[in-house]
Formats: C-alpha cells, sequence, structure tokens
C-alpha cells in the first residue's frame, strides 16, 4: 500500500510538473516532499533518498530543458534549492524514523527478553528460549555463553573455546565486533557482548549475522546483553530460590516424619520400660512381701535373697542405662575414668556373670599377649554385658555364644557373636539409634532398645568403633576396638 | 558458531596489501610516453593513448585479481563475488535499474543538451559495445565492486565501502581522456556514475556477486553509446 502511494504520488507530482508552464519554479516540486515523507516513515533512509532520487531523476527531464532556455535566473536557482533538499530532509526524516523505530524495538525486545526470562525455570532453558528469541527478532544466529560456578554454560554452539573471542570478552568484559570472520560470498559480521551483572561479566552473546551489523543496531545489541544479564542473574537467584525452597521443605518433612517415629518409638518405649521396670520390681515386691510374712528355712531364705538381688541389679541395670541415655540426648559424654584395662579380665568377668544361665554354652577365646586397652572398668563391664545379654535373649537354647579378643594395628578388637536367628538387612543400619527395637523381635523379645544405643555412646567416648555384622539364619556379631593403652 | 567454537586470531591486513605495484609502474611509464607524445603532437599519440587507457584497465583487473589471491588464497574466484548464483529477482533488479538509468540518460541528454541518439554507423556502435563488453564494464565491476568494495565492506561496514568504491569509480571515469571535459557532460558524468556506482555496490552486496551490477553497468553503456556526445 505504501509502495503504490509512493509510487502514484512521484507520477502524479510528476505529470504535475510536465504539465505546468514553467517546470523549473512550479510550485508542484514541493509536492514531491509527500512521497519521500511517506517513504521515510515507510523505509527509513534508504526508502527516502531512493524516492528523493528518482523524484529528481523524474522532474530532471523536464526542469533542465526549462533552466536551459531561461537560464539560471535567481528565482530559478531558488527553485533548484528544492531538490537537494528533498534528498537530505528525506534522508533525516528517514534517519529519525530509523532511529525511533529502533529505540523501540530495543524497548520491545527488551520486555519480551524479561518475559522469557521470568518464565524459564533453569538457566539452561532460559538460555535456549531467550536464543530463540534472540534469532527471530535480530535475523541472526545467535549464542550464548554463561558462566555457572567453575563451568560455563553455552547454548547455540558446541562450546566454548579456550582461545575464541568469546572466551576473550568473557576474561575482559570488553565488547568486539568482527567485520567479517570470511570463509563466504558476503561477509559474516560477529559482535561479541558481554552480559552484565552485579558490575561483573556473567556471560557473552554472540550475533553472527551475514550482511550489515550496523553502528546503531551494535548499540542496541550491547544495551541489551546488559539487560539480559541482569535477566539472567534475577532467574538465577529465582531458580535457586526454588530450589532453596523445594529442599527445605523436603528437610522439614524429613524431620517432621524423624519426630513422629521418635514420638512414637518414645510412646512405644514408655510402654515397654515400664514393663521392663514392673518385671524385677514385681518379683522384689511378692519374695519381699514373702520373707517378711513368712519363716522359711535358711537355705530357702538365701535362694529368695538371691533371687531378690538378680532382680535389683536388673533394676539397677535398667536405670543406669536410662540415665545414660538421658546424657547422651542432652549431648553429654559418659562420664568416664579411664585407666589401663587388661580385656581378658573384663572378658572373663562377662562370661562370669552369665556363666548362671545354663541355656547356652559361654566359649571365650583371647589372643595371647593383648596389650592393656585405656578404658572405665565400669563403663567396659556394661558394654560386655549389654553385648552378651543380647546374644542371649536373642539365641534359641542349646546354642554357643562366643567372646574373643585379638590385637589389631589401632587397638584390641572384642567380638560377641551368637547363633541367633539375625537381624534383617533393613533393620541392621538402625539398631544403634535410641529406642529402636526390629520389627520382627520387638513383640517377642522382651527389651527397651537403648541397650545398644548405649554401648555406642560409650565405645565412642573411648575413642573406640562398634559395629554389627549378621546374615538371617547365621546369627549376629558385635565387634567393638578400643584403643591401647599408651 | 565461529566466535565461540574457534580460536580467535586478529589478522587484519592493509587495504592495499597484494596490489601488484610493478604493473601500476609499467601503466605510469605509458601513460606518461601517451602524455607527452600528444604534447609534441606525435603521430603515434592516439594509439598510445589508447594503448594507455587499455593498460590502466587490465591493470584495475590484475590488481582485483592479485587482492583476490591475498584475501581468498583457495577459491580466489569468490572474493570478487564469481562464485555466487544471482537469484532471478536480483536480474530482474539489475536490469530495471540499468534500464532506468540508461533511459533517463538518453531522454535527458537529448531533450536538454542536444545530443541526438544516434545509430546510423552500426560498426562504431559495435566496436563500442564490444569494448565495453570485453574491457571496460568487466575491468571496472572486478576493481570497484569486486576488489574496492568487497575489501572495505569487509573490513569496515557499507557505508565507507559504498563512498569509497563511489568515489573510486567517479575519479576513474572523469580522468578517462574518452570522457569530453565539458561542465555539462561532467556535471551529467559525475550524477550517472554516482547512481551507477552506488546501485552497483548494493545489488553486489545485497546478492554477493558481481552479475548483477555487471547487467546494470553494461545496460547503462549500452544507451551511453548511442548517444552522439562529440
Amino acid at each position: 500500500m505504501s509502495l503504490a502511494g509512493i509510487v502514484a504520488g512521484l507520477t502524479l507530482v510528476t505529470m504535475a510538473m510536465a504539465w505546468s508552464e514553467a517546470p523549473a519554479t512550479a510550485l508542484a516540486r514541493h509536492a514531491y516532499a509527500a512521497p519521500v515523507l511517506l517513504a521515510a516513515l515507510r523505509f527509513g533512509v534508504p526508502g527516502a533518498v531512493l524516492t528523493a532520487v528518482t523524484a529528481v531523476l523524474l522532474a530532471a527531464s523536464f526542469v533542465l530543458p526549462d533552466v536551459e532556455l531561461t537560464g539560471v535566473e535567481p528565482v530559478v536557482a531558488d527553485a533548484l534549492v528544492a531538490y537537494p533538499m528533498l534528498v537530505l530532509g528525506g534522508g533525516l526524516a528517514g534517519g529519525l524514523v530509523a532511529e525511533a523505530r529502533r529505540h523501540r524495538e530495543r524497548y520491545d525486545l527488551v520486555v519480551q527478553t524479561q518475559r522469557v526470562l521470568s518464565e524459564a525455570g533453569e538457566l539452561a532453558t532460559a538460555l535456549d528460549r531467550v536464543r530463540a528469541l534472540l534469532g527471530v527478532r535480530l535475523h541472526a544466529r545467535v549464542a550464548l555463553a554463561v558462566r555457572e560456578g567453575s563451568a560455563v554454560l553455552v547454548s547455540g554452539a558446541s562450546g566454548l573455546a579456550t582461545a575464541s573471542l568469546g572466551a576473550r570478552v568473557l576474561a575482559t568484559g570488553v565488547s568486539a565486533f568482527v567485520a567479517d570472520v570470511g570463509g563466504g560470498a558476503r561477509p559474516r559480521r560477529v559482535l561479541v557482548t558481554p552480559l552484565l551483572a552485579r558490575g561483573e561479566t556473567i556471560g557473552v552473546l554472540v550475533v553472527e549475522r551475514v550482511g550489515e551489523l550496523g553502528a546503531g543496531e551494535r548499540a542496541t545489541i550491547e544495551a541489551l546483553g546488559a539487560h539480559i544479564g541482569l535477566g539472567l542473574e534475577n532467574a538465577r537467584l529465582a531458580a535457586a530460590q526454588r530450589r532453596f525452597n523445594e529442599e527445605l521443605a523436603h528437610r522439614v518433612a524429613e524431620a517432621t516424619a524423624r519426630v513422629e517415629a521418635i514420638d512414637r518409638a518414645k510412646t512405644a518405649f514408655v510402654t515397654t520400660a515400664s514393663h521392663e521396670l514392673r518385671t524385677p520390681l514385681t518379683a522384689l515386691q511378692g519374695f519381699g512381701e514373702l520373707l517378711a510374712v513368712r519363716t522359711f528355712p535358711p537355705a530357702e531364705v538365701r535362694r529368695l535373697g538371691g533371687v531378690i538381688r538378680t532382680e535389683a541389679e536388673r533394676l539397677a541395670r535398667i536405670v543406669t542405662d536410662l540415665l545414660d541415655l538421658s546424657r547422651l540426648e542432652r549431648g553429654l559424654p559418659p562420664a568416664l575414668r579411664r585407666v589401663p584395662l587388661r580385656v581378658e579380665e573384663a572378658l572373663e568377668s562377662a562370661v562370669e556373670v552369665f556363666r548362671g544361665d545354663g541355656r547356652h554354652r559361654l566359649v571365650l577365646a583371647c589372643e595371647d599377649g593383648l596389650p592393656c586397652v585405656e578404658a572405665d572398668p565400669d563403663a567396659l563391664a556394661r558394654i560386655l554385658r549389654n553385648l552378651v545379654s543380647n546374644a542371649i535373649k536373642y539365641s534359641p537354647r542349646d546354642t554357643t555364644i562366643r567372646l574373643a579378643a585379638r590385637g589389631l594395628a589401632e587397638g584390641v578388637e572384642m567380638t560377641v557373636s551368637d547363633e541367633g536367628p539375625g537381624i534383617a538387612a533393613d533393620a541392621l543400619p538402625h539398631v544403634f539409634e535410641p529406642y529402636f527395637r526390629a520389627p520382627r523381635t520387638a513383640r517377642t523379645v522382651p527389651g527397651t532398645g537403648i541397650g545398644l544405643a548405649v554401648v555406642k555412646s560409650l565405645v565412642e567416648a573411648h575413642g573406640g568403633r562398634v559395629s554389627l555384622t549378621s546374615e538371617a539364619g547365621a546369627g549376629t556379631r558385635a565387634i567393638i576396638v578400643l584403643p591401647v593403652h599408651r | 558458531m565461529w566466535a565461540l567454537d574457534e580460536p580467535y586470531r586478529a589478522t587484519v591486513r592493509p587495504f592495499v596489501a597484494g596490489t601488484p605495484w610493478r604493473i601500476f609502474g609499467l601503466v605510469a611509464v605509458v601513460l606518461g610516453v601517451a602524455v607527452a607524445a600528444t604534447q609534441l603532437g606525435h603521430p603515434f599519440a592516439p594509439g598510445l593513448t589508447s594503448a594507455a587507457s587499455w593498460s590502466a584497465q587490465a591493470a584495475l583487473a590484475c590488481t582485483a585479481v592479485a587482492w583476490a589471491r591475498v584475501d581468498d588464497p583457495t577459491m580466489p574466484r569468490r572474493a570478487l563475488g564469481l562464485t555466487v548464483r544471482p537469484g532471478r529477482g536480483m536480474v530482474l533488479m539489475a536490469v530495471a535499474i540499468g534500464a532506468g538509468l540508461g533511459a533517463h540518460l538518453l531522454v535527458t541528454a537529448s531533450r536538454t543538451l542536444g545530443y541526438p541518439i544516434v545509430v546510423d554507423r552500426p560498426g562504431r556502435l559495435l566496436g563500442a559495445l564490444v569494448y565495453d563488453v570485453a574491457l571496460n564494464v568487466p575491468c571496472a565491476e572486478l576493481f570497484f565492486r569486486g576488489a574496492v568494495f568487497n575489501r572495505a565492506q569487509r573490513r569496515w561496514s557499507l557505508g565507507p565501502a559504498l563512498l569509497g568504491s563511489t568515489l573510486a569509480c567517479s575519479v576513474r571515469y572523469l580522468a578517462d581522456p574518452a570522457l569530453l571535459k565539458i561542465p555539462e557532460v561532467l556535471l551529467g558524468a559525475v550524477v550517472y556514475i554516482v547512481l551507477l556506482s552506488v546501485a552497483n555496490a548494493w545489488l553486489f552486496w545485497r546478492s554477493g556477486s558481481l552479475v548483477p551490477p555487471l547487467i546494470v553497468s553494461f545496460l547503462f553503456f549500452c544507451a551511453y553509446r548511442t548517444l552522439r556526445v562529440e
């Protein structure tokens, strides 16, 4: 439509000039301004200049013969000035239109880029989308390279070569323009401009075009680099915030589940502990009343006294474990009095305590010449009793409980092995957690679920380590390593 | 993507790198002899002038080729825009521009300066056209568009390249001994050479091929040769 208007305008004005009696001074010459301005508005500088030159060429055929006839009178000279002014004015108007259009496009592009960046989630996606948008809007090949930690994320190229122009701009933060990279019938122009954020170069924008890439357009692209840099930084911060929120939600969910599990375990523990405490208390109460109200022969009194002592010791052991666990939960280490100690004696003592059980065989095997460990005698005794007690509780009758000790480079290793049903693989990682009881045995075997947690805290307070290996049906083996006394 | 994938080495040669200065020296000698012969009124002066003109045009073509060999050693023809086949639109546009400029020249020159359109001596017209097809147009386009404009646009941008090639082209035709040195002819020559040069440079820039500028120039010179400017 515009082109037709321009052509029609030129034709009409030229016809008016041709029919004029004095074409050189005809007022119709000023009407050429209309198609020239129309061309400036529609096609910018090239269109305006081309239309003005066409107008001059069209008018020349009528104006110059007239000038030849009349001579260059002042009036004619004045009239002729209109033609160079037409070219000049058309060019200026076209330039202003082009500048205004460039500003509008720049603003529009910035807005679109920001929108794309705000919608894109991950940085790689954002880069791809911005690259696609710029490629369409700039009619050029576009690539982006952005720093991501110590690496560089690239979109639109296979990578970032160390000695490339992109790497140089990334390092210096100064734009680079290459008028022709060669190898083509037409010049291939390349502009590499830094992407800026927080005053730093966070990446580069590469625009490669076959054809012209003028100074005005280069300035637009350089300004765009700053906007993209800020947009990318915002997108990166938003993505980090999203990741942080997701991670936080995940951790809160985990912690909540853990707290709920502990709560359930504590509830179960209270039930179990009440039961565990009540059993020896009932025995003490029953035998105590019996001794109080009835008269027994001395041998029977001794037997009943032995039972009362055993139950009291059991009660004391449970209470000590509870106190230790309480310290552990408050973050306090167990109170220790460490002295050089022979493990053979501690193991023999533990065997002796449980010898009277009568339902299991207890076998002790120690290497000769074991060095002394540095340990609290009471703590070590409790560790070993806990382990042997567990082995007895979970092993069938007439099986063997083996205790052993051997020297290692880092200390002395003590093991307590049983021939019980073993611990399920999924339960094994949790056996040292307070209140944990393996689901399979929790209902059938009495216990509080705090023994192994106390063992672990005591061993670690000595600077040693404890572990448990087990196979279903093949028994369980508890291993303690305590450091040697130096 | 070149700027990211490939190592960068800044290799910008001087604009006149690869110029065959010896050939220009030889042309200068021939020109000097021709001028001297003309001044002395020697009977061989017209022949020497003609030889100098031909050798100067050959020197332009040689320079274009020499530059192309430096700029693109593997395929010099590519550096001169001789490997690209132009689109039909470009060819039609070249025909329109060449025919339009030629027609305008004929109308304006015959209406204003009174130079008649003469085709009564076909031998002379044919000889002039052969000269244009074989030497004048190819040499001028090879040098001003294929070499000067192309080299300049690959070093700077379209504007300076357009300006440089137009100026050089104007100088070449205004200095041509065959052009009548009277003000109105010189003024007209400047206008048409500038228009021709700008149009040819734009066509070359747009198409990457030397064929459209060759078409425009040939059509324009066809029209020019029918004018009796004496």
